[in-house]
């Protein structure tokens, strides 16, 4: 079902009328809560189902499984706290027998909470790396010419031998990524006690469930989006408007922005070679930059405006990203739930760990004082920046470009932290002023040429070419050459199609600038006058529709959608 | 007095929205009228169908049945009423609607489907479907208009996607470029007849009357030999188009009504193209043959027929699946021919061939393409013939020389099936090189039975 469609309009109208309605009936429970979330909940099921009733097995598996780990671990805590309490209370122990019962206690029930931490991981790491990468480990098996064993015990588990280890019968259901990464969440924050479990297992499953977030995320957390789906929402017109607005914003960007670019960077990715030029090469990682953006921020906008419409807002996942100064200030303003996600459950635990601990010591003991300190501090990070990023690329897939890709831009980081002195050196030799406007535009371009070099690794899907073409950028560019192979890409209607492409782009553009220097642009749209606002939905209602009858791409299909 | 105010607001709120959906229905209802063209195939079939009388029969199918059967020479020989109701792209479940409604509205006897391989590839064409659904309720009451969306829209296939909205905006899909929007317009303004408006959008086809056009021009053999059914459609026949060929079947079973399948000609190259090794275009006719049986139908292939049914012949042909005027006249004579027969009670069957006798019957080539790929300063060059099963070939290898303006021959006559080309035998280094590939039957002395003609970039 996707979003542009009568379906998804007769399921939204649907569920805003009950979801609304049950509101005004039914007011509350004995609890004080609405019944709002179960419309939410049976919606969500029904939106999962209509996409492919067989994703309900992972997505009840992976609820099932964190609910009762988090349940468990929470009862572990609670279990733990009152036998600390009754240790402490009990006074014919000595002072350090009593001490000695309590760390002893404690270990208990951290190897508890560990083990049950480690299974349910295991088991949904498990399964999204089964059904996400084992096409790839798959091709492996047979490059390393193991095929045989790969297919005997095929044939000695399945009896037939075409089910479990063939690739080709596995497909990925919808979001699995997303609700992996929102549960693990919830699991981890259960084993540090973050705060308490769910009890009720419906409310959990909503909040795995919540169907905007299963398209292409975001990642939410569970204490900020779980209260708002188990709270009592208001039928406000505020939310309505501001949401149909997001949701047309986002069709715009996805409809007249990454759509009419797509079949034109598939055409000029063709038959990559030793003579393609690199005017080509960059104008299609350009145009790739572009559709990656609206392909992504305009599907998080539709989610993000269909949430609004029920009231409930989640974690923003783009924050102008083009506007960032460095490649971390990009990374924490692109796809910002997956970077909080990484950073949390990731960097941090890495980076806090015994050996880096110990790294950063060591460090401390260098001569130098001032390097002593920066690489203490800093080279920890590095290396937890490395791990992340690796995995950030192996999130997008097992293939080695986006293995590369990940290295990269944990690299740059990486280095840019290491050897951020040495920057800081040379611009107060050369002088500059670093809060001077032009060096800020400076760097906003550096920042932008750095992002898209690594482009080169996401939009090629063999490593090879990504090369091929760098080498190409910088010793074969050809300029002259670049209008004669835009024209062989031949796509039906690229001119047209670029040029709306080149409108939204502006309109994208303005629309950033606004937001970038703190202005609430939605609000400014609906106070203008109606006129205004009439022009400006039908401009954006009619460029997304003239983007349907030139797009040669499949559309609705979002380049997120199958992570 | 709070009250008041609320309710004023709200009023306001409600006015303002209604202005804007207002604007936009307005403003889509004049790019309708602007942009949605006047005088498509569909709305000509639909316009002179609902002015027939007592049909006997119809012929329905995709643009290959459009171009391809006559009505007027097949009334002539057959002394019929017919109606030819094949629109350009039309999808099976359009086909299905057409056969309905003709049962529906004239208790036809007969029902003869072109039926083209691409048509049973499940790749639907929204365009031509929203174009064919609009025309047929053109003149219709609001209330069928609204029925015929809401069954298209529902559509399993339809419903979670953009056409599913998409339907209300038809200019989006199938619109005339900006400089025929005047043209567009005043013939909508005058009322102007719409065979008139299709002759001017579309140079190549030429609207006869009882819904058969046929397209003027003819098949340049010198670089065809990519362009075949193989090549642009998946090989895969979809369950779901073969299940609308049952439905189809059962359909005309249910009414009484004869159905003949007939595959219309193509070319021999566009049949020895087709599979890897060539031979499945055979096995996909079996299947259609004994799909079409168990209904009680039948499935003729006119490629197969043997020369007292259809002569075929290269001048037939606008392109590798349609024929021209002078191949659809000559068709439309033999399908009558045909139906009389079948409807004598000849066997019919005898009168085609079986495709080994098919393979053995084409003693010519039928065309020629190569391939090239480059290899440092040279061309590889490997030419493909389509031919029969005992003609044997031989090839001379000449480039273009743009400087002398004359053909260089670089390799002559020899059954060698490749031959490497100095890129700069065409006496330049511009970056492109126009080969041509001669072909002939061992033995002949003629300076090229097929050729092909291409310019490479390198």
């Amino acid at each position: 079902m996707e979003l542009y469609s009568l379906e998804f309009v007769i399921f939204i109208g649907v569920l805003l009328i009950t979801y609304y309605g049950v509101e005004t009936f039914f007011k509350e429970d004995k609890y004080g809560q609405g019944y709002q979330w179960i419309i939410l909940l049976i919606a969500n099921i029904c939106f999962y189902s209509l996409c492919g009733i067989t994703n309900l097995v992972y997505i009840f598996t992976t609820s099932v499984t964190t609910f009762a780990a988090g349940l468990g671990m929470s009862r572990r805590t609670t279990k733990y706290n009152l036998d600390k309490k009754s240790l402490k209370n009990n006074e014919t122990q000595s002072k350090e027998a009593r001490q000695q019962a309590k760390a002893s206690l404690k270990k208990k029930y951290m190897f508890d909470k560990r083990l049950i931490l480690v299974i349910t991981l295991l088991i949904n790491v498990g399964i999204l790396a089964y059904l996400k990468y084992w096409t790839v480990i798959y091709d492996y098996f047979n490059d390393f010419a193991v095929r045989d064993l790969a297919e005997s015990i095929e044939e000695n588990v399945t009896g037939s031998g075409n089910t479990i280890f063939s690739a080709s019968s596995i497909a990925i259901p919808l979001g699995i990524s997303f609700y992996t990464f929102q549960s693990i969440s919830y699991l981890i924050d259960m084993y540090n006690d973050k705060y308490s479990a769910e009890t009720n297992f419906f409310k959990y499953l909503n909040f795995v469930s919540f169907f905007p977030q299963l398209i292409q995320g975001p990642i939410n957390r569970y204490d900020q989006l779980g209260n708002q789906l188990n709270g009592r929402h208001k039928l406000e017109a505020n939310n309505i408007q501001r949401g149909l607005i997001r949701l047309f914003y986002g069709f715009f960007k996805k409809f007249a922005v990454a759509d009419m670019v797509s079949p034109i960077i598939m055409a000029a990715f063709r038959n990559i070679d030793s003579k393609t030029p690199g005017c080509i090469i960059v104008f299609g990682v350009l145009l790739y930059s572009v559709e990656q953006y609206c392909d992504f921020s305009g599907g998080i906008d539709m989610v993000m405006g269909v949430s609004k419409m029920l009231g409930i807002d989640m974690m923003e996942n783009f924050r102008q990203p083009y506007f960032s100064k460095s490649l971390g200030e990009f990374w924490r303003r692109w796809h910002i739930s997956l970077g909080a996600w990484m950073r949390d459950y990731i960097f941090y635990p890495v980076a806090l760990t015994k050996p880096m601990q110990s790294l950063s010591k060591k460090c401390k003991k260098i001569k130098n004082k001032k390097l002593a300190t920066h690489l203490s501090r800093t080279l920890p990070a590095c290396l937890a920046n490395l791990l992340v990023f690796f995995i950030v690329g192996l999130w997008h897939g097992a293939q080695m470009h986006f293995i590369l890709w990940g290295i990269y831009n944990g690299m740059v980081i990486a280095l840019s932290d290491l050897l951020s002195p040495i920057f800081t050196k040379i611009t107060e030799l050369l002088h500059i002023n670093r809060e001077n406007k032009y060096y800020k535009i400076f760097t906003i371009i550096r920042t932008f040429i750095v992002v898209n070099i690594g482009w080169y690794f996401d939009v090629l899907v063999d490593a090879k070419n990504s090369l091929l073409c760098l080498k190409n950028t910088f010793i074969y560019f050809k300029p002259a050459k670049l209008f004669k192979k835009i024209a062989e890409c031949a796509v039906y209607k690229q001119n047209t199609c670029l040029l709306i492409a080149f409108i939204g782009c502006v309109v994208i553009f303005i629309v950033s600038l606004m937001k970038e220097k703190d202005i609430d642009v939605m609000d400014r749209l609906i106070k203008s006058p109606v006129i205004v606002r009439t022009l400006i939905y039908t401009t954006i209602i009619l460029l997304m529709l003239v983007s349907f009858g030139l797009s040669s791409a499949t559309s609705g299909a979002f380049m997120y959608a199958n992570y | 007095m709070k009250d008041e105010i609320t309710k004023n607001s709200k009023a306001k709120k409600c006015v303002k929205i209604l202005l804007v959906v207002a604007v936009i229905i307005v403003f889509n209802e004049l790019l309708k009228f602007c942009f949605e063209p006047y005088g498509t195939a569909s709305q000509i079939m639909w316009n002179d169908y609902h002015k027939e009388e007592n049909l006997d029969q119809i012929f329905v199918g995709s643009s290959i049945c459009y171009v391809g059967i006559n009505p007027y020479i097949v009334d002539d020989i057959m002394g019929t009423n017919s109606f030819n109701m094949g629109t350009s792209a039309q999808q099976l479940a359009q086909t299905k609607l057409a056969i309905k409604t003709a049962i529906n509205d004239h208790e036809i006897k007969r029902v003869v489907m072109a039926l083209g391989y691409f048509s049973l590839t499940g790749e639907r064409s929204t365009k031509a479907e929203v174009a064919f659904l609009r025309a047929k309720v053109n003149s219709a009451s609001f209330l069928t208009k609204f029925q015929t969306y809401i069954k298209y829209a529902f559509d399993d296939d339809v419903i979670g996607n953009p056409e599913s909205i998409n339907y209300l905006f038809p200019w989006v899909y199938n619109s005339v470029s900006l400089q025929k929007v005047p043209s567009n317009v005043t013939a909508k303004l005058e009322g102007k007849v719409a065979t008139e408006q299709e002759m001017i959008d579309n140079v190549y086809r030429h609207y006869v009357g009882k819904g058969y056009g046929y397209l003027s021009g003819y098949l340049n053999f010198d670089d065809t030999g990519n362009d075949t059914t193989y090549r642009y459609y998946s090989e895969t026949f979809s369950e779901d188009s073969l299940q609308e060929l049952r439905d189809i079947a059962s359909m005309c079973k249910d009414a009484g009504v004869e159905l003949v399948v007939v595959a219309t000609p193509r070319p021999a190259f566009d049949i020895l193209s087709y599979g890897t090794n060539g031979d499945e275009y055979f096995e996909k006719m079996l299947l259609l043959q004994s799909l079409f049986s168990e209904y009680g139908a039948s499935y003729y292939d006119f490629s197969l027929a043997k020369d007292e049914l259809f002569t075929n012949s290269d001048k037939y042909y606008f392109d590798h699946e349609h024929m021209n005027k002078e191949g659809s006249e000559a068709f439309s004579t033999s399908i009558a021919n045909f139906l009389l027969k079948k409807d004598a009670g000849t066997d019919v069957d005898s009168l085609f061939y079986t495709p080994e006798e098919y393979l053995n019957s084409i003693d010519y080539i039928s065309t020629v393409w190569f391939k090239t790929k480059c290899e440092g300063d040279s061309i590889c060059v490997t030419p493909i013939s389509y031919k029969g099963t005992n003609v044997e070939v031989e090839y001379q290898y000449t480039v273009y020389n743009e400087t002398t303006c004359q053909v260089d021959v670089i390799k002559d006559y020899s059954t060698d099936t490749s031959a490497v080309i100095p890129l700069n035998s065409d006496g330049n280094d511009n970056g492109c090189i126009k080969i041509i590939v001669n072909a002939r039957q061992v033995g002949t002395d003629v300076a090229y039975e097929k050729r092909c003609i291409q310019t490479i970039k390198y």
